[in-house]
Formats: C-alpha cells, sequence, structure tokens
C-alpha cells in the first residue's frame, strides 16, 4: 500500500516549530536536498529546471505546513513531484533547508536591461505570437505571467538556446492525418485512450476519435519552439533573460 | 431468457432474504451478485449475454448515483432482485433502487478524525447474508447492518485503530459466517484473518498471517520482528464450498523497504493461504515473493478453476501477482505448477521450478534509490482480474511503471507508520498500461489493449463475449474478450479507481462501475 494521508497527519500535526528546529544538523539536511531537490532546483536552491529556492518568500509555500505538503506531495499542474518516499524526518530537514536558503538569500542579480528584453519579446523575438503575459499575447506555448517566479536566469536561458532541453510533459508538439487526408500540427491540449485534442498555431482547437485518424505522431521530447541562439545576439539574450526574469506573476 | 423473467418476478419483493445456498448458486439467478466477486471463486465473470460485441455499440448511461465525499469511490456494488448495496467512502453503506438510482436508505458512521490509513479513506463494498449487510470501516470495526432499512445489528471491534489497524476491503460471507482481513501494513501491525458469527458478531476464529513464538514459520523471523511483521490481508479472498477451504492473499512484511531487521522468508508475507474455513486452520500455504523488499503485496483476488495442466486434471488456484508473475498453483495441494510474467521486472532474474524467485539482491531499496520495475503499486493491485470460462482466458488490468525504492531507518512508534523507507514512481511518458488476456493454463498472452496511462480499475468479462474495463482518464470501455478489439467507450469524465460488475433488471443487462465519485450504470438503449 501507499503511505501518504499519514505522512501529512504526522505534519500538520507536528509542532510548527518543529520544520526548523534550532538544532538540525544541517549536513544532513544538505543531504536530503542534494539529492532529492538539487537536481531541479539547482545547487544550493539556485534555480534550474526548477524555481530558485533561494528566495525570501515562496509564492506556494507561505507557511512551513505549506511547504512541507509541497514536499510532500508535489504541486498538482507543474512538474513537481511528490517526495513522500523522504520521510517525516526527510520532509523537516528539506524543509528546513529550503528555509535557510531563504534566510540567507540574496536579491537575484541578472544582468541585462529589462526594457530593451521587452521591446524584444514583442518585436524582433515575436514571442507574443505563442507567449501569454497578462492579457497580451496568444495563447499557444506556455503562459509566462510569473516566469521569473518559475525559472532561474540560466534555467531560461537554457530554453531559449535549446528548448528542446525545457521539453516537459505539457505542450507535446503532435501531428495527425485522417483517414480523408487531412494534415493537422500542433500541441497536444488533452489525450485519452479514444480521442486527442490539439490547438494548431493558427489558434484552431481540433478533437478527434483517433478511429478517424490514420497517423498519429507525438513528439514529447521535442518543444514546438525554435531555438533562439542564431536569432538573438549574446547582449539580446540577456536582454530578453532579463526581462523574463522580472516577471513575477504581479502586475 | 427463463431467469430473467424470473427477476421481474422476485423484484415484488421488497428486499430478498440471501441465504448461503443462494450464494454457492449464484450461476442460477446472473441477473443477481451475492458477493464481491459475484461467484466464491473469485472470477468476476458475469454470465448475463445481453450485451454482445453485435450491440454493444448501443450501451448509454441510464443513471448516475453521485457520493458526497471526495474519496476514491472502489466499491463494487452487490445487487439483489432490483437493489444495489454499496459502501459510499468514507463512513457509509446505502442500498440504491438498481432501475432508478434512488437511494432507500443510507447509514453513516462517521471515522474518528485520528483514524490512520495510508492510501486513502477507502471501501470496497459489502457482503450480504440472510437479511443482513456486512460492512469493514477504516477504524476496523465490523457492522451488521438490517439489509431492510439499514439498521444497525451490531457493530464489534475487529482491532485497535490507533494502532494502524483498518479495514478496507469488502468482507466474505459463507454459511454462517463473515471473514474479513486487516488492512494495516504500513504500520507494524501483526495481520490476520478473522471469521465472524454472522448472527451474533462473536469471534469464531482467528488466523495470523505471521506465526506467533512456538508455531511453524516463526523461525522465519529475525528475534521479535514478527511482533510488527505486518502480511496484511486487505483484499478479499476467494472460497471453494466444496471442500469447505478459503484462498487469501497476504500484504508486504514490515518494515516495508528495510528488511535488515526481519532477515529470513518472512512468512506468511506476500504469500497465499489456504484455510480451513471451520476452525481457521492452516491448509497450507505459497510464499510468491519472499523476504520481500518492494511492497509486492500478495492481496489480489485469487481466481479458482479446473483444468488440465501438463497432462493432469487439477483443481487451480490462480494468481496475478503485483510482482509482475502469473501464477498457479494445486488449489488441494498448493504445490507450484507455473509462473509466467504479464509484466516487466526486474526486482528477480527469474523463478525457479520451486517458484522461488531467484531476487536480484542490487535491485533493493537503497539511501540513494533503486529504480526497479514493478513500481511500488505492482504489475497489478486490488482491483479485480477477470476469468472467462468461456474464453478460457484470464484478463489483467497492468500497470507498466518503475520506481525509485528509498531505503531509511524504520523504527516503531505505536500508530505511526512503519515503513523504513518510501518509493517514487515514475510517471508520465515513462509509464503506461494494458489490458492483457491470458491464457489461464499457460499464462501465455493471447491479446493486449494498450492504455494510456497505468490503471486502477479493475475488469469484468462476460458471456456476451465482451470484456469492460477503465483507465485514469476517465474511458469506460468494452474490448472483444477474444480479441481484445475495443468495440465501444464513453468518457466518464475523472479518474477510474473502480472494479466493474453487471446484474439485471426487469430482464435487461445492466453495466456498473464507479468513477470519480460517482456510479454509473449502463444499458442497450
Amino acid at each position: 500500500m501507499l503511505p501518504v494521508l499519514a505522512l501529512l497527519t504526522f505534519l500538520s500535526q507536528a509542532n510548527p516549530a518543529a520544520v526548523a528546529p534550532p538544532g538540525i544538523d544541517l549536513a544532513r539536511a544538505k543531504r536530503v536536498f542534494d539529492t532529492s531537490c538539487a537536481g531541479c532546483h539547482g545547487p544550493e536552491g539556485r534555480g534550474g529546471k526548477g524555481p530558485s529556492l533561494a528566495v525570501p518568500k515562496l509564492r506556494h509555500a507561505r507557511t512551513d505546513e505549506e511547504l512541507g505538503q509541497i514536499i510532500l506531495f508535489g504541486l498538482p499542474g507543474t512538474e513537481m513531484p511528490p517526495s513522500w518516499h523522504l520521510g517525516v524526518e526527510g520532509v523537516t530537514l528539506a524543509a528546513a533547508y529550503v528555509r535557510m536558503l531563504g534566510a540567507n538569500a540574496t536579491p537575484p542579480q541578472v544582468a541585462g536591461d529589462v526594457g530593451k528584453g521587452q521591446q524584444l519579446f514583442r518585436g524582433k523575438g515575436a514571442c507574443a505570437g505563442c507567449h501569454t503575459i497578462g492579457a497580451e499575447g496568444r495563447a499557444y506555448g506556455p503562459d509566462l505571467s510569473d516566469i521569473g517566479a518559475r525559472r532561474s536566469a540560466a534555467g531560461l536561458r537554457e530554453a531559449l538556446i535549446q528548448p528542446n532541453a525545457a521539453a516537459g510533459d505539457g505542450f507535446v508538439p503532435v501531428r495527425a492525418v485522417t483517414r480523408q487526408g487531412e494534415k493537422v500540427s500542433g500541441i497536444r491540449l488533452n489525450e485519452d485512450n479514444f480521442t486527442i485534442q490539439i490547438l494548431d498555431a493558427s489558434g484552431r482547437f481540433h478533437s478527434f476519435r483517433k478511429s478517424v485518424l490514420s497517423e498519429l505522431q507525438e513528439s514529447p521530447t521535442e518543444s514546438a519552439m525554435p531555438s533562439y541562439q542564431k536569432i538573438f545576439s549574446e547582449g539580446e539574450l540577456q536582454d530578453l533573460v532579463a526581462y523574463l526574469s522580472s516577471l513575477r506573476g504581479e502586475p | 431468457m427463463r431467469f430473467l423473467l424470473t427477476a421481474a418476478c422476485v423484484t415484488v419483493v421488497v428486499a430478498a432474504q440471501v441465504p448461503y445456498t443462494r450464494i454457492v448458486n449464484a450461476d442460477k439467478e446472473p441477473q443477481n451478485w451475492l458477493t464481491y466477486s459475484r461467484t466464491y471463486n473469485g472470477q468476476r465473470y458475469s454470465p448475463l449475454a445481453q450485451i454482445t460485441p453485435a450491440n454493444v455499440a448501443h450501451l448509454k448511461p441510464l443513471w448516475t448515483y453521485q457520493i458526497e465525499q471526495m474519496d476514491h469511490f472502489e466499491t463494487t456494488p452487490i445487487a439483489v432482485d432490483g437493489i444495489l448495496y454499496l459502501t459510499e467512502p468514507p463512513d457509509a453503506v446505502s442500498a440504491v433502487d438498481a432501475r432508478s438510482g434512488r437511494r432507500l436508505w443510507r447509514y453513516v458512521r462517521p471515522v474518528p478524525a485520528d483514524i490512520q490509513v495510508c492510501c486513502g479513506r477507502v471501501n470496497r463494498g459489502v457482503a450480504i447474508l440472510d437479511n443482513t449487510v456486512y460492512a469493514g470501516t477504516l477504524d476496523a470495526h465490523l457492522l451488521a447492518l438490517n439489509a431492510r432499512n439499514g439498521a444497525l445489528e451490531w457493530d464489534i471491534t475487529v482491532a485497535d485503530y490507533k494502532s494502524g489497524h483498518s479495514l478496507t476491503g469488502a468482507p466474505l460471507a459463507i454459511a454462517g459466517k463473515v471473514v474479513v482481513g486487516i488492512a494495516g501494513g504500513e504500520y507494524g501491525i501483526r495481520g490476520f484473518i478473522d471469521a465472524y458469527d454472522a448472527k451474533s458478531g462473536k469471534q469464531l476464529w482467528r488466523f495470523w498471517t505471521v506465526p506467533g513464538s512456538g508455531q511453524p514459520g516463526n523461525q522465519t523471523w529475525t528475534a521479535d520482528s514478527w511482533r510488527r511483521g505486518g502480511a496484511p490481508a486487505w483484499v478479499t479472498g476467494a472460497y471453494d464450498p466444496d471442500s469447505n477451504v478459503l484462498y487469501w492473499g497476504t500484504g508486504n512484511p514490515g518494515p516495508d523497504w528495510n528488511p535488515d531487521g526481519r532477515s529470513g522468508d518472512n512468512l506468511y508475507s506476500c504469500s497465499m493461504v489456504a484455510l480451513d474455513a471451520n476452525t481457521g486452520q492452516l491448509k497450507w500455504h505459497f510464499q510468491f515473493t519472499p523476504h520481500d523488499s518492494h511492497d509486492y503485496d500478495s492481496t489480489n483476488v485469487p481466481m479458482l478453476m479446473d483444468g488440465v495442466v501438463r497432462g493432469q486434471p487439477r483443481k487451480l488456484v490462480a494468481l496475478a501477482n503485483r510482482n509482475g508473475f502469473y501464477y498457479l498453483l494445486d488449489r488441494t495441494t498448493g504445490e507450484f505448477l507455473s509462473a509466467k510474467p504479464y509484466a516487466k521486472f526486474t526486482w528477480t532474474t527469474g523463478i525457479d521450478d520451486s517458484g522461488r524467485p531467484k531476487v536480484d539482491r542490487s535491485m533493493e531499496p537503497s539511501e540513494n534509490g533503486t529504480l526497479v520495475w514493478p513500481s511500488l503499486y505492482g504489475a497489478t493491485n486490488w482491483f479485480s482480474p477477470s476469468y472467462s470460462p468461456a474464453a478460457k482466458l484470464v484478463y489483467i488490468s497492468v500497470r507498466e511503471q518503475s520506481s525509485y525504492f528509498y531505503k531509511t531507518q524504520a523504527e516503531y512508534q505505536k500508530g505511526a507508520m512503519f515503513t523504513g523507507g518510501g518509493e517514487r514512481a515514475m510517471g508520465g511518458g515513462k509509464a503506461s498500461g494494458a489490458v492483457r488476456a491470458l491464457d489461464a493454463l499457460t499464462g501465455n498472452m493471447k491479446w493486449e489493449f494498450k492504455l494510456q496511462s497505468p490503471p486502477w480499475s479493475g475488469l469484468l468479462s462476460t458471456a456476451g463475449g465482451l470484456v469492460f474495463g477503465g483507465s485514469m482518464e476517465g474511458n469506460f470501455y468494452a474490448l472483444d474478450a477474444l480479441t481484445g478489439k475495443p468495440l465501444w467507450d464513453y468518457q466518464t469524465g475523472a479518474e477510474m479507481y473502480s472494479n466493474v460488475m453487471s446484474f439485471a433488471v426487469d430482464g435487461e443487462q445492466r453495466i456498473a462501475v464507479t468513477s470519480g465519485h460517482a456510479l454509473f450504470v449502463f444499458g442497450l438503449q
């Protein structure tokens, strides 16, 4: 069987102070963090594929109990997986370490010009053709309204240069051909055993019974986004990353 | 169609007596579903044949019954003469009109706030005998309710819930007795299977799935590790009325993932036990996974069948085990006959001629995690397989998934998790599912129907030539029982943690399944 609920019960019953007790074994906490968290959140939580944790405030984990629950259960709708295997002690150690990283945080220094980056986003990069920021832009790829809070500068830069490296389970590029010969390319919105829902690049929505398709190709390890390595100069990349890093979901 | 006419007449009576003889002869009234797997042999096969590959395209939802809580709804309804009896998580038992879906009565008994259940506040159904409905509770009580109005007849404590004991499976009612298996293998409990007098609730016997000091098998545990040895029995077993023997699967030894403190085979964990139903005495046991360290419970529904194996006619018991192998045993002697993999596995290099796995020690849980197939959830789990005596095929809902298995220290504390580690299952594109049809006697795969992701839904096969199952994407579907070809599907709108069943009212076949927090009932239109 799967021990999950009980761990949460432990956690919620635990003395709140127990999440970051003064006598925590820092070396063990670091080891838990390094083996279970740093893979996505980067060394010392400076961010990678996952957001930086070396920040004074965590948006989803305002309280220690919330932080413990997120470590334990993951964050639905994101790539943060559940880590109930850590057990009460491991979760406590990991949470304490994350809080310590936050307490020692210095504001992220991202080189580049935010204003110029915004112009590149709207102009040369044509990024708003696929991404939304607040009410602006077309919804084809991921919404970027709070991307600066979710991705480190290094992670954003990597996604621009090597989009495939940032491809996840969402936004899978698909190509479908119906038995009548109609061809549709786009990103997968959803799929079950018998149907698939696709958004094409023009913004048109398609829903198919799989039985009407003669071909269905899915590329989960690819991104629909082109690489910007050759489109932008080094300075322009820096400006764009600075702009994206400034997007924190706060209008 | 004579039985169907009979059904229409019987329903004039408000609620029928269900003596033991009716359950033994369940095949004489295929319009009803009188015990967890319909028949004592655990086959989950319906002789109803009105819905067929030719007309299943006209299957439509007729009514839906919704529960009021957000817990997984895993019940198998019991159908008796036009009334469905079911459990609603976390703490209710209901009777519902099988024609309209309207509730007739509901008994609610709030569960304590401090219950310890590792894996959700779930319950898989009731048992019925004579005029009484039986249900286990999350705080490890056994309830007897009047089938006519839901009034409480008795309520007994099976075990102390504060030490992590609970009841999640449907009880099994046999002649004069109600049999239950305890859950709580993640809490350092000592597992057992109990029988209670159906009229009074008095305990008749207890079989400890971990033998006590001085008992045979106790030497397979280090020191007093047996006291916290686990081996729960949380999925309903099968029963052979001719020999009066119960067949029951047992779960993981405790602590789950750190086996260092319990060297030895750890009997009778991850085993099948055959028990004399009168006394609870052990007739034989077979251990599928000795000294388990991957939580490969053998708590799968045993399927009793007869057949010729290597030229010899045998009374058989088959089990599609969570560890990825399909086993055939002689159910009279417990003799191992065969084990065939039906899913990807890496925890062992194979099974030897005696049925013992050749365990790969490099696949043991470790501090930094060891990637092993199948995952902690197993190649299958509690949800039922099905055996069609017409097709001679066993149908299994298969999970193709791996996990990182972690090992930590385990320290026993009453009511606290005692697992010695944990696991992280690989999801997304790294996991998938399937329905696989195996030749029941050889284990050879006849066909497979691929699923988008690992399922949590059991299967039903029917005399109409169909297999019904569900997916985590909400698809409820019908497959051709001989070819696996999908013939019909319906989007139920939620993840399906379910077991499919079938009944008939007014001569019309129905198919029932839970999805999300609702029970859907389908019929031809």
